[in-house]
């Protein structure tokens, strides 16, 4: 396929490898903040491919790893409410909430149906005039606009069933975020390339400048992912950080306009609650008071109990950096893709799941 | 050996790189489309209002070009869950493969 089978040249990235390797002196860490720059690394064995001065690690990439137990509470708890049609994408279904989680809630009767995209779940609304459509809004920039677009879509078309419970996040704060907790000490970023299709390069500028971190936007092909490494190794050994794009044929500076406009349409910018990390300022977006009556948190009200964490899992250390998947007493033993204990099992953009998909690379 | 390391050998090329397309199997298409934060290039093969068709490895499929009004026919887009969030450019594209080229025979010189 055009654009894929070019950036998948084993020759030229085995020869880029070999560059990396013989120019990186320094000891250096880079951490992804993609799930699916973490899914790509370990498919295609980056991390193999690595000299030992170069240390990967996954960050807060996965946007259903990153969702806060207590929202998935909330999505468990709407599932059961009566005249409810909960929509979603397909992960989020398996992962486990504190005490059920939608599959099980499907199983128990609620009507779950996942859905390719936002329009589908419009379709659904106009074709259940009496049941109430409430689409679960996980993702971060590159989701936010198509979601966006369906709101206004739906507006326009006067569907007046279809609400949003939007647990979008955004990726710049929790980057600013992670670099403020300073557990993992790092030297450069995989810059997250879809969610940069959007918001474009401008948003990393504070990395460079307050944090002297390195930051390379990167595309999901073998030869995209080394580039960006070698322009990373480059920045560090030369001293000189800053932000670079090496996927220019996806991610323009400015990102892009329209899908920027239609965000700032419907949403509004507030703190949001990740896992492992907590409350983190002004990195969620909310609906506007214009669109509000798409809101599903101002439309429905739940009671919740208090959220419970799963026991010995430690997908929060995971989403911070601080520890691997192998790390986790309970990754490939208790916890399996088919019996998931935490939500970086169940999503194919989850480290866990990575690792346990590839673990014959590691091990 | 299980068959699960069979496919995982089978899946990986030389030296641990996947030479193999993504995409290309119907099975691991699926895959991509489903991921959250992935797009692929498709080519848009005719447009109707805010909406387009475009076509996947010889599969067709009705996407939102509501974020890229500016997409002409035979464009590539990056398609997420059915919307084209951006038009691939494909001189950028070309450029960085000749950038690719240049920068490993350089390192080969030296």
């Amino acid at each position: 396929m055009k654009f894929i089978d070019e950036n998948q040249n084993s020759e030229l990235a085995i020869k880029l490898a070999h560059r990396i390797a013989n120019r990186s002196t320094k000891p250096i860490r880079l951490m992804e903040f993609c799930g699916g720059h973490t899914h790509a690394i370990m498919r295609y064995g980056i991390r193999q491919l690595m000299p030992k001065t170069v240390e990967m690690r996954s960050g807060p990439g996965c946007p259903v790893c990153v969702t806060a137990i207590t929202d998935l509470d909330k999505a468990i708890t709407l599932a059961h409410l009566p005249r409810v049609i909960i929509t979603t994408f397909g992960d989020i279904v398996r992962v486990p909430g504190s005490y059920s989680s939608l599959q099980q809630a499907k199983a128990e009767g609620a009507d779950i149906r996942i859905v390719y995209s936002t329009m589908d779940a419009v379709e659904i609304a106009k074709a259940n005039p009496k049941k109430s459509i409430i689409f679960i809004g996980i993702g971060f920039e590159t989701t936010a606009p198509t979601i966006a677009a369906s709101i206004i879509k739906a507006q326009k078309e006067g569907v007046e069933n279809f609400y949003v419970l939007s647990l979008l996040k955004l990726t710049p704060p929790v980057m600013k975020a992670l670099l403020d907790l300073g557990e993992v000490k790092l030297d450069g970023i995989v810059g997250p390339g879809h969610v940069s299709v959007i918001i474009g390069s401008y948003p990393y500028e504070f990395i460079p400048q307050n944090y002297g971190v390195a930051c390379v936007i990167s595309g999901f092909e073998p030869l995209d992912i080394l580039l960006c490494i070698d322009k990373l190794v480059e920045q560090v050994e030369s001293g000189k950080p800053r932000v670079e794009i090496a996927y220019r044929r996806g991610v323009k500076p400015q990102g892009n306009e329209k899908a920027l406009e239609l965000m700032n349409e419907v949403f509004a910018i507030d703190g949001a609650t990740w896992r492992g990390i907590g409350i983190v300022p002004q990195s969620g977006l909310k609906i506007n008071q214009k669109y509000r009556h798409f809101d599903a948190g101002r439309a429905f009200s739940v009671n919740l109990k208090p959220a419970k964490e799963p026991k010995g899992c430690r997908c929060g250390d995971i989403l911070r950096g601080v520890a691997t998947p192998p790390e986790c007493k309970l990754f490939g033993k208790v916890c399996t893709p088919e019996k998931p204990v935490g939500p970086c099992m169940v999503s194919s953009e989850g480290a866990c799941a990575a690792y346990y998909q590839y673990r014959a690379s590691y091990e | 050996m299980t068959r699960e390391t069979l496919r995982y050998r089978s899946e990986r090329g030389i030296n641990g790189l996947n030479i193999a397309s993504v995409c290309i199997t119907g099975k691991l298409r699926l895959k991509c489309l489903k991921a959250m934060c992935l797009a692929i290039p498709v080519r848009v093969v005719s447009i109707e209002g805010d909406e387009a068709e475009a076509e996947i490895a010889g599969v067709k499929r009705r996407v939102s070009i509501a974020l890229t009004p500016e997409v002409q026919v035979g464009d590539y887009v990056l398609l997420h869950t059915g919307y084209a969030i951006g038009v691939v450019d494909e001189a950028e594209a070309k450029e960085t493969l000749k950038l690719l080229e240049e920068i490993v025979s350089l390192s080969e010189v030296h």
